[in-house]
């Protein structure tokens, strides 16, 4: 790997523009040391390995089983195919024209570099034989074979070396270096090829031949047994478990640790809320411009696809619940006809309307406002009710937080489930003297996934047997399965929830399009045709057709057609919630595609605004703020690439979650496939709808390019 | 033997340090009491957003100059009269030596780059000629993203196919079939079954 390394990655790549022979160098680097190392080393062995056993059980497996996988392999392995294959692409890329072509467009340079690896890697594949290919040829025509490809080189070079007038044009303009002249280049490179071609070819030949004839080494034979080292192991290993991870781990079961994760972010959003009301009226040289909209938002994202729900871990709105709840008035529980998501909806509905209406991005003291009422609100809330009600049944924030776990890759799981069983006390959900239980009703033993799961850490603390702990979660797995859910009960019997999810899904696309201009400009054009005086009534609708209308619409006519379609007859609400669940993902990717645009271009905006903050404060050490433009996080290419990257991985397993919810209501596959149908086009359209909302000019919003 | 291990090393490292926030360089040359380098990036340039940067050095010691003023101003050749001008700054070079600006160049053709530097009483310039290209099409970035779906699902197929037909091969006769089976064995009037929503 390192001399693929410097062949592709250091300064070898910048002077092979410049000279012919760093050029050979490199590609020789590419061709006759990096394949044969790799394939020594049987790399299949630790990539196969390195996977989950599930995985290569049930995804690789039948692939690998498939018979036409495995005659095309034997053919792409075989000695005929191997060293032709490497011969043409040798002499293929040295023809002038394909050459000059490698030098002038970086992306056919680049295939360049491919192809002679590739080639190679297979040119070396009989030569080596990692396990576990077996041989297709006696041992004994090795040496011709490897001397076969030795003179085509040696042709090449040959040709190189006595060439008497500069094969490729580029080179003979581009600058000298070191005083070669371009025939001097040529020549050199023509020798370098020349030996060190043959030194390895006809050395690795030599060595083969003396090791058949030396009869005190064993030859190695293929081998239908796994070596050794290559045998699968006889347990599982054990899960990951990130409270266990030494430091991470000790520090998220510290006494005070996630007391001291909110107390930074309760003096942040102190900060946030003073610089809003009291700050400067731009929203992009406002702390509570910048923060929340710019930072906050993207890093909740990102934290819940690469860990899960951390913010809520974080969550600065604890201390002030915390302290209503210690003034003893808390004794009520949350009214009955309220306990369900249908509030949060409501609000999260609200709260999107309000961004787009009120321009909450670009108003620093709406924005300190908003942040204050939430305070309050979680105040009051657990002031006067029991059971972390704030969190359960209000909160947008945590709301949005709880479906996007959903495809997380960690939950608050128990270890063991005999010690569960044995357990007598569940202080997880009672609690004991020293430490509260699950606030949000889960059961531990029962809990499923992470719904409602704040990630507070209550339940390991107060567990006496230390079975609870932070383990990996299949990323599909918590969308599919409808088990019995600890305080939730299951997902089909709960159109709340799925109403929650549309919103979020539906809210990714509508947020984002409204930012795009043939968006903006046609609600600006429907603003005039309607003689209004104002752009709020046309949002609202807007944001009523997208978040409540179209999704209600869609689902149904997806639920009633691939009910019809799949003569499916279970109830079309509970196809519907389960089915709805599984837009999840694609809606998630989404909102990380659009807020990855966002940090990515404004991602060091942090800086002036901290100092403009604190030079506010006559804090003049950190400096003035400089307030120009830079450049972003990532090329605007390469983010593209990115954002659709994104949307295609959120595409996939939404239709992998709803083909398997399917699966489980269809009897057969074709059943499967009818009733699915109209949801995958919903899927697919709402990807389509993704990429042409990335691809559209996007609007900075009050935001600088810090 | 110590020095060729340092050597390699260095050598390894040299991409590292040396980056020039990953510019090209486009001219060298010695102007007044400066030594100017200039880079730029991307390669080729686009139109669009290009990022020029500029190393200043004295003519005399090579020391680097950090206080000197640099003034970027792009033309174009092609004789629309268009010109882009911007101040050159240290803030957002990753590499603090330089002073970088970013260009928004709108046409494609040959530009001329004019960098302006002056310190005290000390100025120099240097200028160079550019090439841009004509913008890329976003929709060509994004094409080989938008053909993983596809693939995904048509592999996702052939799986399927695969798990299907090995499964027929392992219990002798398909998977639904032995449904059908099982629910016409065990199917008692009034009672429900895992197959009972289903209409067959």
């Amino acid at each position: 790997m390192a001399s693929l390394w410097l062949a592709v990655a250091s300064p070898i790549d910048t002077f092979a523009t410049f000279l012919l022979t760093v050029h050979m160098i490199q590609h020789l680097l590419l061709m006759l040391v990096a394949p044969p190392l790799i394939l020594l080393a049987s790399p299949e062995i630790p990539l196969l390995r390195g996977l989950p056993r599930w995985a290569v059980r049930n995804w690789l497996s039948p692939f690998l089983q498939w018979p036409a996988v495995r005659y095309l392999g034997r053919i792409l392995t075989h000695p005929v195919f191997c060293w032709l294959t490497a011969a043409v692409a040798l002499i293929g890329w040295h023809v002038p024209a394909a050459y000059e072509l490698a030098l002038h467009d970086p992306d056919w340079h680049n295939v360049e570099h491919i192809t002679f690896f590739g080639t190679s890697l297979l040119f070396w594949w009989p030569v080596i034989q990692p396990w576990p290919s077996s041989a297709a040829w006696t041992r004994w025509s090795i040496p011709a074979y490897l001397a076969g490809g030795g003179m085509v080189s040696s042709a090449l070079a040959a040709f190189l070396c006595f060439c008497d007038r500069p094969l490729y044009p580029s080179y003979a303009a581009a600058p000298r270096l070191f005083g070669w002249s371009v025939l001097e280049d040529q020549a050199t490179a023509g020798a370098v090829m020349w030996t060190f071609g043959s030194f390895v070819l006809l050395g690795a030949a030599v060595v083969i031949t003396v090791r058949l004839l030396d009869p005190s080494v064993t030859v190695r034979k293929p081998t239908a047994r796994h070596p050794r080292w290559a045998r699968p192991a006889s347990r599982s290993p054990a899960p990951f478990d990130l409270l266990r991870v030494p430091v991470a781990g000790s520090l998220l079961r510290a006494r005070h640790g996630r007391r001291s994760l909110q107390f930074v972010l309760l003096v942040l959003a102190g900060a946030v809320i003073a610089d809003g009301f009291f700050g400067h009226r731009m929203a992009s040289m406002n702390l509570a411009g910048v923060v929340p909209w710019t930072y906050g938002r993207a890093l909740i994202v990102l934290a819940l696809l690469v860990a899960g729900n951390l913010f809520c871990m974080a969550c600065p709105f604890t201390l002030p619940r915390e302290l209503g709840r210690r003034m003893g008035f808390a004794t009520r529980r949350w009214p009955r006809v309220l306990r369900s998501k249908w509030l949060a909806v409501c609000l999260l509905v609200l709260f999107f309307w309000a961004y787009e209406a009120f321009d909450l991005w670009d108003n620093p003291q709406l924005t300190a406002s908003i942040l204050l009422a939430y305070f309050v609100t979680a105040f009051a809330v657990d002031t006067l009710f029991r059971d972390a009600a704030f969190c359960k049944y209000i909160c947008p924030i945590g709301q949005f937080n709880f479906l996007g776990s959903l495809i997380s890759p960690l939950e608050v799981r128990i270890r063991r489930e005999q010690t569960c069983n044995t357990c007598a006390t569940h202080d997880c959900i009672r609690g004991n003297q020293y430490h509260r239980g699950c606030e949000l009703d889960l059961f531990l033993p029962r809990k499923v996934g992470n719904m409602d799961c704040t990630f507070c850490l209550d339940c390991v603390k107060a567990c006496p047997h230390d079975n609870v702990g932070i383990v990996t979660l299949r990323l599909d797995r918590d969308l599919v399965r409808n088990p019995i859910r600890s305080a939730l009960g299951r997902f089909s019997r709960r159109p709340d929830i799925a109403a929650l999810a549309l919103v979020l899904v539906s809210s990714g696309f509508v947020n984002a399009a409204a930012m795009v201009a043939p968006v903006t400009a046609w609600l600006d054009s429907l603003t005039s045709a309607l003689s209004l005086a104002s752009r709020a009534p046309v949002i609202g609708l807007y944001f009523v057709m997208g978040l409540v209308v179209a999704p209600m619409l869609l689902v149904s006519v997806a639920t009633v057609g691939g009910r019809w379609l799949g003569c499916i007859q279970t109830p079309a609400m509970e196809l519907g919630c389960r089915l709805s669940m599984a837009l999840v993902p694609v809606g998630l990717a989404m909102w990380s595609a659009h807020l990855l645009f966002h940090l990515s271009t404004s991602w060091s905006t942090a800086v002036p605004v901290v100092q403009r903050a604190a030079s506010d404060l006559r804090f003049t050490w950190l400096g003035t703020p400089q307030w120009i433009t830079s450049s972003p996080l990532l090329s605007v290419d390469a983010l593209l690439g990115l954002q659709i990257l994104l949307l295609d991985a959120g595409m996939l397993l939404s239709l992998y979650v709803g083909w398997r919810i399917a699966g489980s209501y269809a009897g057969r596959t074709g059943d499967t496939l009818r009733l699915f149908t109209p949801w995958a086009s919903v899927v697919t359209g709402m990807h389509a709808a993704g990429v042409w909302v990335l691809l559209q000019p996007m609007q900075m919003r009050g935001m600088i390019h810090g | 033997m110590r020095r060729p291990g340092v050597l390699l090393i260095s050598f390894g490292l040299l991409p590292l340090v040396a980056s020039a926030d990953g510019l090209t360089v486009s001219v060298r040359q010695a102007s007044g009491p400066f030594l100017v380098t200039v880079f730029t990036t991307p390669d080729p340039m686009r139109v669009g957003p290009v990022d020029v940067a500029v190393l200043v050095q004295d003519r005399k010691t090579g020391g680097v100059i950090l206080d000197a003023n640099v003034m970027f101003a792009a033309r174009s050749l092609s004789g629309s009269g268009r010109h882009v001008l911007t101040l050159g700054t240290g803030y957002h070079a990753i590499n603090k030596l330089l002073r970088s600006a970013r260009l928004g160049i709108p046409d494609p053709g040959w530009w001329a780059l004019d960098i302006r530097i002056s310190r005290g009483e000390s100025e120099a310039a240097v200028s160079t000629k550019i090439h841009v290209s004509p913008a890329k099409s976003r929709v060509s970035v994004v094409w080989p993203f938008l053909l993983i779906p596809p693939i995904a699902v048509a592999l996702f197929v052939i799986h399927q196919m695969l798990w299907n037909s090995n499964r027929q091969s392992r219990f002798g006769q398909p998977q639904d079939a032995r449904l059908v089976r099982h629910q016409a064995m065990t199917f008692k009037p009034g009672a429900t079954s895992p197959g009972s929503h289903h209409r067959r």
